[in-house]
């Protein structure tokens, strides 16, 4: 089982002890989990032979066979160790491919000669109150933590290394810290620094940098999957930026990790939740959610709660959940009720599984104290148009009712024979399947029209009309109809034989239709920009009259003439196809996704008076229902404006105009506030089951919210809700929050753990290097109010953290991982850093914390290879969001951002708690080659060559940005004959220099010599790339 | 990309043996890469105990894998339903769906009517084996493939059917087949990526489905076992060429003067991450050249252009692509996963499924016999299906030359060829309506275990310990089909 053999090992459990003795956690515990409990833990729908190995009790009672597997202190009486090298019936079974080693084998056979003692699993009890260990070198340790590294260093007869050279130190500890490497300022200030606590101040100066909360944010952002887009098929995007800005100003403002964890698992559940605090639940939406057409909605509800549990799981308990969801736990205590207990707590969310908006509901709406103002300028203006127009109609009431009874009269419609419209209802409103045309293709279903019902369309279906309805270039038509589209992007309607023909769609927030006789000469043309709400009724009249003109096809929303931009008007042909009239579907087949209702194909043109008059008895049909004295005020508000359009004075025109004006005003300033996914519970709560197998479909006995009986239990009489949950979380004596939460921030600066399995304390992880170190940290960590700057200052002023990272041949030898910390930790950076670094270093780093996501440049093709028909182009921003950290750029799951991806970061589609560190040939030509960085090299080329000085002094200025020293001489040298070779080539090659400088858009250095700039270029990218650089050293 | 066998560059005994790298990789205690067990990999010192392993000789070097994304329809191209014919129409027996569960597409369709396909088809090959008018040329080589036509999913959905094929779960979060394949047996040429990815659109009228980065993705495996995309449009694989301005010989200064001053530091800190950095940027340098020579196809002959048809010679489509994919393993890239997507033939299928078939039919069959003039059938195994089959039953109205088909996971067929897999073969059955499986079932983890078997894997031992368990490509279920095997 151990890998490590002979070598320090991470069952380097209890620093300090003999290594002789047997210990239960560290030597046997882990060879029961390993070997035995798959089969005899506390699985109890597995357990072979009644004999469980997980309890002491159920490993001394005799088993089904009515042998004793442990009988303590009599190792031969024991069939368990028998059993291990029984030639023919074997434990563990051969076909498991486990076999305990010998010296496995001696542990366990002492351990059942000491009388088969047991003992709960390490990271279940409380943490032990420590004392730090006494050390023989008392210089050394300069607070806890080293006494407890040092101790153990002792015992294994290591010393520990050097101090790192301060230039070194702080940048490690500014990586570590910020993300950020220290600028030369920053650099010379500490290097001149001479009080003996000028590091203590540098590390405050960097936690109190608000650069600290973005560094800290990219951490917490992998273990909440965020992401800006909704990751299952179309992969959608999503607005939930604005609690990406909370997790930053939370550490920049040190929230303590106690009320951290609250407000983000139950903010919304708080007495009197703030708005910060309910923005704060966007960690539990931060999952995936589909809108796949045809996904069964209770599937994907069942996955995004389970997604949630296993989160919480990982990120706070470090218990892997998730195995407890289809039977009990395998290794870890805990059963599968328990898991659905615990999964009931997040079960209460109003939101679906299947979605179709970009923003999943529940969201919240979040203006700046800019659009509220403006916002309530709008409101308030509405509101004196609003008393102006009543006041204005006052006079008319008895007009208004007179006008109401006409309108009954003569019912709706466009008061004209129509060619479609009876067939077309009977299909629509979902009566008899008629026999021909209009026939419906794909399932139907049906939702409240505009009269009666209308045909909700979810992509796979569309509704055929006769071939034979005269749509051609020749004759007059008009189609109108109602819609209201549930996505951005729709296919409305096509009459076409190949290129020919008719054809109306709905893209990016533009309508387009076209006639056409041939695919690209012969053809009629429009465009019309966001006529068309989302989620909203609209209707839309196409009236044309048979003139072969642009100005001949009008096209109305809601009545209303609109705006359009002629893209062509160069039709000649018939344009006629012989192809159905199909709503629902565009010529290049993108489908419909939303309602449709009330179809008119008229053989004539329409007057604007007749359209008008057309929506409006339409528009009111559901209105006159409702007797008036019944009617809500938009119903009424909707009676009235229709009576004022159709037959008011001009005055209550003009009111009608200005209220309608501010409207639009609110709406349209509504639109671009910010929105943010959050938590919200349903009322009344669904209840929970235990669900066979895990799945959706298969509950069983329902249960309460709970937690696991082995961990604490919840304060009695508490609500069962995701509050109760989060508080207890947090209870100062939980075993594991804690403990888990300062691994975490051990691994942040260490680059590894004291325990590696980061999210997994359970059996199957891996114990702690320094047991007693962890949980001295984790009870310092919760005595000092969970203050997390504070344990990081801790961490990092240790003497341990401050040593040099260069090992001595000894040490890589003994201990090739660095888990006993006889060396400083070295790491390359991750892929954040090291884009930030080169933004940074070179100057173009623009430092504004949070906002909206931004588009840095990447190459080209990405998103389109992907996404649904090709349709999503990635379009870089230009300026200032090209030059953003790195944490800001838009995050696509199924095509995340290149460069940062090359770098070992996550796909952002589930909990992440470590990433991995590789070392490849694409990382190489990334940072060699894309555009960011070349850009960077230039322009951090550029601010060297604008200094004054000879070519040696600029070199050393440049080496020093990147490396925070100066170059040796033989790096000096080496540097040096690159620049010569360079200068030669592009002198004599000024085209290819041109090309090199001209990539990116910082103007940096363009006013410099072409030749010169490129070959600093060059030079200042080799430097970016060296070792040195890249590494954390 | 995988660099399993670069990793750490010659031996130095400051380094990392690969038994600790994998130890360490592997966030834990006890999960050993495959690559170390196996008799042709790794070095023997210090070897762990590999009594319990079972040892297969390994029967193909490399998978191919054809994926035809969006659900191909198994009965209008190689499950003939001959008496269907009677039922035209009629509603599909209760008897025989068996409560299954549909798509929220067709669930709410009043009827279900039985739907024979429009096409003719023929036995062909020695073998006899039915394949439909729509696949001419697959339908000459026939005696080289292996039919699975019992194929089965749980899946009724694109997105979650697709990841349960290439990653063993329909959810995200698991790693794909490719990087458990550079994973566990590693590359065997060290200037191309392991796992290779080529993407390519169908010609069917409806808008294809979107793919996912997490189909070719490591999830918790060591990133570098992630697929590598090679690109039609632009750099062929991303940051690949230099930027403009910078030729070959500025970019060979910078490298040696980067080597230099990395050796320098060597000197100093005594870490073997610097050497291995050095050997991946000459690495990355070879690259350079190696790929685009790859992708080059200026030395293919006008005949096998002819053979693998007109589109070959596009970049981007599924024949540049099948071409591709002969060269990839020419050159002994261990999993060349190639998807052609918009098989996805809700309504309109007749004349979808043919657009779609004359994209893929020539290339698939020239790639297997072209494979096979060049003696690397043997050791190639090549699979072609998609993530699930269609439904027997039109969606929506059935037409007298027109109808649609929803997803259908009870069966669907796939067919393998070269090896190691039985030629000529047609396994398994579906009933009289090919709803179900009646005969020898092939559940997707039956024939991912069967796939690995070929590559010399013991599926249920090629494992990663995440978050306290042993995570398999196969979950806990597989069984190899050994009746395919020859």
């Amino acid at each position: 089982m151990c890998l490590l053999g002979g070598l320090v090992t991470a069952a380097a459990f209890a620093a300090t002890g003999s290594r002789e003795s047997v210990d239960f956690i560290r030597d046997i515990r882990p060879i029961l989990s390993e070997h035995c409990f798959s089969c005899h833990g506390p699985d109890e729908a597995t357990r072979e032979s009644g004999l469980r190995f997980d309890q002491r009790e159920g490993a001394l009672q005799a088993a089904k066979s009515g042998l004793h597997a442990i009988v303590p202190g009599h190792p031969d009486q024991s069939e368990a160790l028998l059993r291990l090298t029984d030639e023919l019936d074997p434990m563990p079974p051969v076909e498991t491919g486990k076999r305990l080693t010998p010296a496995q084998q001696a542990q366990f056979r002492a351990w059942i000669a000491a009388g088969a003692p047991y003992e709960q699993h390490w990271s279940l009890q409380a943490p032990a109150a420590n004392d730090p260990p006494a050390v023989r070198d008392r210089t050394w340790p300069t607070n806890p933590i080293d006494a407890f590294i040092l101790s153990r260093l002792e015992a294994e007869g290591l010393a520990p290394a050097q101090p790192a050279d301060p230039a070194t130190l702080l940048r490690r500890v500014s990586f570590d810290l910020t993300g950020l490497p220290p600028s030369p300022t920053e650099l010379a200030a500490f290097l001149a620094d001479s009080r003996p606590d000028a590091y203590q101040r540098a590390v405050d100066r960097l936690l109190a940098s608000p650069t600290f909360g973005e560094r800290m944010a990219v951490d917490w952002l992998d273990a909440a999957r965020y992401a800006d887009s909704n990751g299952f098929f179309r992969d959608n995007t999503r607005q939930i930026w604005l609690w990406r800005d909370w997790v930053i100003a939370a550490f920049n403002r040190n929230q303590p990790f106690d009320t951290f964890t609250i407000e983000q698992i139950a903010g919304d559940l708080l007495p009197h939740p703030t708005l910060e605090q309910r923005i704060a639940t966007g960690f539990n939406r931060n999952h995936m959610v589909t809108g796949e057409t045809g996904v069964i909605d209770e599937e994907y509800r069942v996955e995004y709660v389970a997604d949630r549990l296993e989160t919480t799981g990982n990120l706070w308990l470090g218990l892997t959940l998730g195995c407890a969801r289809c039977h009990d736990h395998k290794y870890d205590p805990i059963s599968q009720r328990e898991y659905y207990q615990l999964f009931a707590f997040f079960n209460t969310g109003v939101e679906k599984g299947l979605v179709n908006p970009d923003d999943p509901p529940p969201v919240l709406e979040v203006p700046t104290p800019r659009q509220r103002s403006a916002l309530s300028e709008a409101a308030s203006r509405a509101r004196k148009a609003e008393a102006e127009l009543q006041q204005s109609l006052k006079p008319d009431a008895e007009r208004l009712d007179q006008w109401e009874v006409s309108l009954r009269t003569e019912g709706p419609g466009p008061r004209r024979e129509s060619s479609a419209h009876d067939a077309a209802e009977a299909t629509l409103d979902g009566a008899e399947e008629p026999t021909r045309y209009p026939r419906l293709v794909g399932p139907r279903r049906h939702e409240g029209g505009v009269v009666g019902q209308a045909l909700a369309l979810d992509g796979p279906q569309h509704l055929e009309f006769s071939p034979d309805l005269p749509i051609r270039a020749d004759r007059p038509w008009t189609i109108g109809f109602w819609l209201n589209p549930g996505a951005p992007s729709i296919g409305i309607l096509r009459k076409r034989t190949q290129d020919r023909g008719l054809d109306v769609h709905w893209s990016r927030g533009r309508l387009e239709v076209s006639l056409r006789h041939s695919s690209s000469q012969d053809a009629l043309r429009l465009r019309s920009a966001a006529v068309l709400k989302r989620a909203e009724w609209s209707h839309l009249v196409l009236a044309y009259d048979g003139t072969s003109r642009a100005a001949g096809l009008r096209l109305f929303v809601d009545g209303r003439v609109i705006p359009v931009e002629v893209l062509q008007d160069a039709l000649s042909g018939t344009a006629e196809s012989a192809g159905s009239l199909d709503f629902g579907v565009s010529g290049k087949g993108e489908r419909f996704y939303g309602l449709i209702d009330e179809i008119y194909v008229l053989p004539d043109t329409l007057s604007a008076e007749d359209v008008r008059s057309w929506y409006w008895s339409e528009r009111l049909v559901g209105v006159l229902r409702v007797a008036a004295d019944q009617r809500d005020s938009w119903q009424r508000d909707v009676m009235q404006r229709g009576f004022v359009e159709m037959v008011g004075t001009p005055q209550q025109h003009e009111h009608l105009e200005q209220l309608e004006r501010a409207r639009t005003d609110l709406a349209t300033l509504r639109a671009q506030v910010p929105r943010t996914l959050v938590m919200q519970d349903s009322s009344p709560q669904r209840a929970t089951h235990v669900l066979r197998r895990g799945a959706y479909d298969q509950p069983a006995e329902p249960v309460q919210p709970g937690v696991p009986a082995v961990l604490p239990s919840l304060p009695p009489g508490a609500p069962l809700n995701r509050l109760t949950l989060a508080r207890w979380l947090v209870r100062p004596d939980h075993p594991l929050t804690s403990r888990v939460t300062v691994n975490r921030l051990w691994l942040q600066c260490f680059g590894e753990g004291l325990v590696e399995t980061v999210g997994d304390f359970g059996s199957q992880g891996s114990l702690p290097s320094h047991p007693e170190l962890l949980d001295w940290l984790a009870r310092y960590f919760v005595d000092s109010g969970w203050n997390t700057k504070q344990l990081l200052r801790l961490i990092v002023t240790s003497a341990t953290y401050r040593q040099s990272s260069v090992p001595t041949t000894e040490k890589l030898q003994r201990d090739p991982t660095n888990r006993l910390l006889a060396r400083g930790p070295r790491f390359r950076l991750s892929a954040e850093m090291l884009r930030d670094q080169s933004l940074a270093v070179s100057g173009l780093l623009v430092p504004k914390i949070g906002g909206p996501p931004v588009r840095p440049p990447q190459p080209p093709g990405i998103w389109e290879a992907v996404s649904y028909n090709g349709e999503l182009s990635y379009e870089p921003d230009r300026g200032e969001g090209r030059w953003r950290r790195s944490l800001y750029s838009y995050w696509k799951r199924t095509a995340p951002p290149p460069s940062i991806q090359a770098f070992d970061s996550p796909t952002r589609e589930t909990c992440t708690l470590r990433r991995p560190r590789t070392n490849t040939p694409l990382q190489a030509l990334a940072l060699l080659n894309d555009e960011t960085q070349v850009e960077a090299a230039r322009v951090l080329a550029a601010s060297v060559l604008q200094r004054n000085g000879l070519p040696a002094s600029r070199l050393e200025v440049l080496f020093a940005r990147a490396t925070g020293r100066g170059p040796s001489e033989s790096e000096r040298a080496t540097l040096e004959r690159l620049l010569r070779l360079q200068l030669r080539r592009f002198a004599e090659h000024p085209s290819l220099a041109r090309e090199l400088n001209g990539i990116g858009e910082a103007a940096h250095g363009h006013d410099l010599a072409v030749d010169e700039l490129a070959a600093w270029t060059l030079v200042a990218q080799t430097v970016l790339n060296l070792d040195e650089v890249i590494t954390r050293r | 990309m995988s660099s399993c066998d670069q990793r750490h560059p010659p031996p130095a005994d400051l380094l990392l043996s690969r038994r600790q790298f994998f130890g360490r990789s592997a966030l834990g205690i006890g999960s050993v890469a495959l690559s170390s067990l196996l008799p042709h990999a790794g070095s023997a010192a210090g070897a762990p105990d590999l009594s319990a392993v079972a040892r297969i000789a390994p029967r193909a070097r490399r998978i191919i894998y054809l994926f035809m994304h969006g659900g191909p329809s198994q009965i209008d191209l190689f499950d003939h339903k001959p008496d269907i014919a009677r039922f035209r129409g009629q509603d599909l027996p209760d008897s025989v769906r068996g409560g299954q569960r549909l798509t929220g597409m067709t669930s709410g369709q009043k009827t279900l009517p039985v739907t024979p396909s429009l096409f003719r088809f023929a036995r062909h090959g020695q073998c006899g084996a039915w394949v439909s008018e729509l696949l001419p040329h697959t339908a000459k080589i026939v005696d080289e493939l292996c039919f699975i036509r019992s194929m089965h999913t749980e899946a009724i959905n694109h997105d979650p059917a697709v990841t349960l094929m290439q990653t063993g779960h329909q959810q995200p979060g698991r790693p794909s087949f490719g990087s458990w394949v550079s994973y566990g047996i590693g590359s065997a040429n060290r200037e191309l990526p392991c796992f290779v990815v080529l993407l390519s659109r169908g010609s069917a009228a409806r808008p294809a489905d979107p793919l996912y980065a997490r189909l070719w993705g490591s999830a918790f495996l060591p990133s570098d076992h992630q697929g590598v995309s090679f690109r039609s449009d632009g750099d062929p694989v991303l940051f690949l060429s230099n930027p403009p301005g910078v030729r070959a010989d500025a970019r060979r200064d910078q490298l040696d003067a980067l080597a230099e001053l990395n050796q320098q530091q060597q000197a100093r800190q005594l870490d073997p991450e610097i050497e291995a950095r050095i050997a991946q940027y000459e690495l990355a340098y070879r690259m350079q050249s190696s790929v685009p020579g790859l992708l080059d196809l200026k030395g293919e002959s006008p005949s096998t252009f002819d053979a693998y048809g007109p589109e070959s010679r596009i970049p981007g489509t599924f024949a540049s692509n099948c071409l591709l994919a002969r060269r990839l393993a020419e050159r002994d890239v261990r999993f060349i996963q190639l998807y052609h997507r918009g098989w996805d033939q809700h309504q309109n299928l007749p004349g979808d499924l043919r657009l779609q078939c004359g994209d893929i039919d020539q290339p698939a069959a020239a790639l297997v016999w072209d494979l096979k003039q060049r003696g690397l059938l043997d050791d190639t195994l090549v699979v072609w299906g998609g993530e699930f089959g269609r439904t027997t039953y039109s969606q929506g109205r059935l037409e007298a030359d027109n109808y649609g088909r929803d997803h259908h996971g009870r069966c669907f067929t796939v067919w393998l060829a070269g090896g190691g897999i039985r030629p000529g073969v047609t396994h398994g059955e579906t009933d009289a309506f090919g709803y179900n499986v009646v005969r020898d079932p092939v559940h997707v983890h039956d024939l991912n275990a069967t796939l690995l078997h070929q590559l010399g894997v013991e599926h249920t031992r090629l494992t990663y310990r995440f978050q306290g368990r042993d995570f398999r490509l196969t979950d806990v279920h597989g069984n190899i089909v050994r009746s395919l095997l020859t």
